[in-house]
């Protein structure tokens, strides 16, 4: 059977159907959560970033514009609450709390658990603008057009923070291995 | 040696799959030539392959059943599911703080009530004790706690947090939990010195709680945030015991310990 699309879903929850709502809430949970985490380097705040970013969506469905991905919508209402939890907890973004554990079995844990904890470290090293279109293209596999419709910024602006952002994540990988 | 933005955009625009034929002959031509651009190309590269591969995060199993029950408290899509405005109101009145300080002072004189009498409900076995059940402010609004022991929660029947603190002879557990069916949590403490003295909830209510001699037991479902109130007369340092049980299975076991109260 084919998975319902998001808009159908969210017809759905405006017509008042809770089970669509808790659908789109599984599709999106892991996304919204690794964005928020990403962007914050914490779980805990990652937690709290979701639960508000999917309250928001229930809230304000009658909202959304249908012209737009519902993915944009909510990746945009996910990053704009993580700068907004950035900015509100005064955080100096050079330094990173501790990583999240997020392996399950002990090669991730010696290997590649390390490397993205390293990757997440340097991560929070770099400006907030550039942390975020690497995210969304990395992390999110989102394209330049897509990006620009989150950020509301122009294409070239996106390309412009993200090769930035690589060269800037780059270096300060190479210092941590230096370190 | 510094690299043209020019060839520095071409290497970034290969590496996103966005680069036409002619750049590419132009940037091929460069990287001929050029040694400090083909190593440019190769850390990017690199990268760029190491951050595709990073796993995701996965959120913890709770967070999905936490979500959902918050809904309860937003305005749902379509007013015809509208809430009562009663408990809007009471909702934003509970969230003034001085209104939690009244409620808390409130509720210690009642819960002081019950103190009283608690000693007898809980010499007596498998008593129900839900009728004690009441409504109070968060405990962290003016009453001095000392103490401290607590755990988290994260399995896919039940999530969240337990604490332990003490304020004066008075032991108090503090649950805030979700879960998504019906939960049993048993709380036995063997010292004979400590007796159940009450029971209180914010947040929620239908939780069902049955008390006798070392031991309470809840029955909870949902979103519950609720405190357990346990007489330590002797102040000694002792330890609870907490088992979370789903349909009779072992879910989860942990302790809260504390020391001497100064």
């Amino acid at each position: 059977m084919n998975k319902p699309d998001d808009t159908d879903l969210i017809q759905r929850c405006q017509n008042g159907d809770r089970n669509a709502f808790e659908v789109l809430l599984v599709r999106y949970e892991k996304p919204i959560f690794n964005a928020a985490y990403r962007m914050l380097g914490n779980t805990e705040d990652a937690q709290d970033i979701t639960q508000t970013v999917f309250l928001k969506i229930y809230e304000h469905l009658n909202d959304y514009d249908p012209k737009y991905r519902f993915f944009s919508w909510i990746y945009r209402i996910a990053i704009n609450e993580s700068i907004n939890c950035l900015n509100k907890q005064n955080r100096t973004e050079s330094l990173a709390r501790e990583p999240a554990t997020e392996s399950s079995g002990p090669e991730e844990a010696t290997s590649a658990g390390q490397q993205s904890q390293r990757i997440q470290s340097a991560l929070m090293t770099i400006k907030q603008e550039y942390r975020t279109v690497i995210i969304l293209k990395h992390f999110m596999e989102c394209n330049y057009l897509e990006i620009s419709q989150i950020l509301d910024i122009s294409e070239k602006k996106v390309k412009s923070r993200l090769y930035s952002g690589r060269q800037l994540l780059k270096d300060a990988l190479q210092d941590t291995r230096r370190g | 040696m510094a690299i043209d933005p020019k060839f520095f955009d071409l290497i970034n625009a290969e590496i996103d799959a966005t680069i036409s034929a002619e750049e590419r002959a132009t940037l091929d031509e460069y990287l001929a030539e050029s040694e400090a651009g083909r190593a440019l190309r190769n850390e990017l590269h690199s990268l760029c392959n190491d951050l595709d591969a990073v796993d995701p995060v996965t959120p913890p199993p709770h967070l999905k059943h936490v979500i959902l029950h918050s809904l309860d408290a937003k305005t749902p899509v379509l007013p015809a599911a509208g809430r009562k405005k009663s408990g809007y109101w009471f909702n934003s009145w509970l969230g003034l703080t001085t209104v939690r300080y009244a409620l808390s002072f409130g509720t210690g004189v009642v819960l002081a009530t019950v103190f009283i009498s608690s000693d007898r409900i809980s010499r007596q076995a498998f008593d129900d004790v839900t009728d004690l059940v009441g409504t109070i402010a968060q405990h962290d609004s003016g009453v001095a706690l000392s103490g401290g022991d607590s755990f988290q929660l994260a399995f896919n029947e039940i999530g969240g947090r337990v604490s332990l603190s003490m304020s004066g002879s008075i032991m108090i557990i503090d649950f805030d939990l979700v879960s998504a069916g019906p939960i049993e949590i048993v709380a036995t403490f063997p010292d004979r010195d400590i007796w159940f003295n009450g029971f209180a909830q914010l947040e929620s209510n239908g939780t069902r709680v049955t008390a006798e001699i070392g031991q309470v037991t809840f029955y909870m479902e949902g979103h519950n945030r609720y405190a357990l109130y346990l007489h330590n007369a002797s102040r000694d340092a002792t330890t609870v015991t907490l088992r979370f049980l789903s349909s009779g299975r072992l879910i989860h076991e942990d302790e809260l310990s504390f020391g001497k109260d100064k």
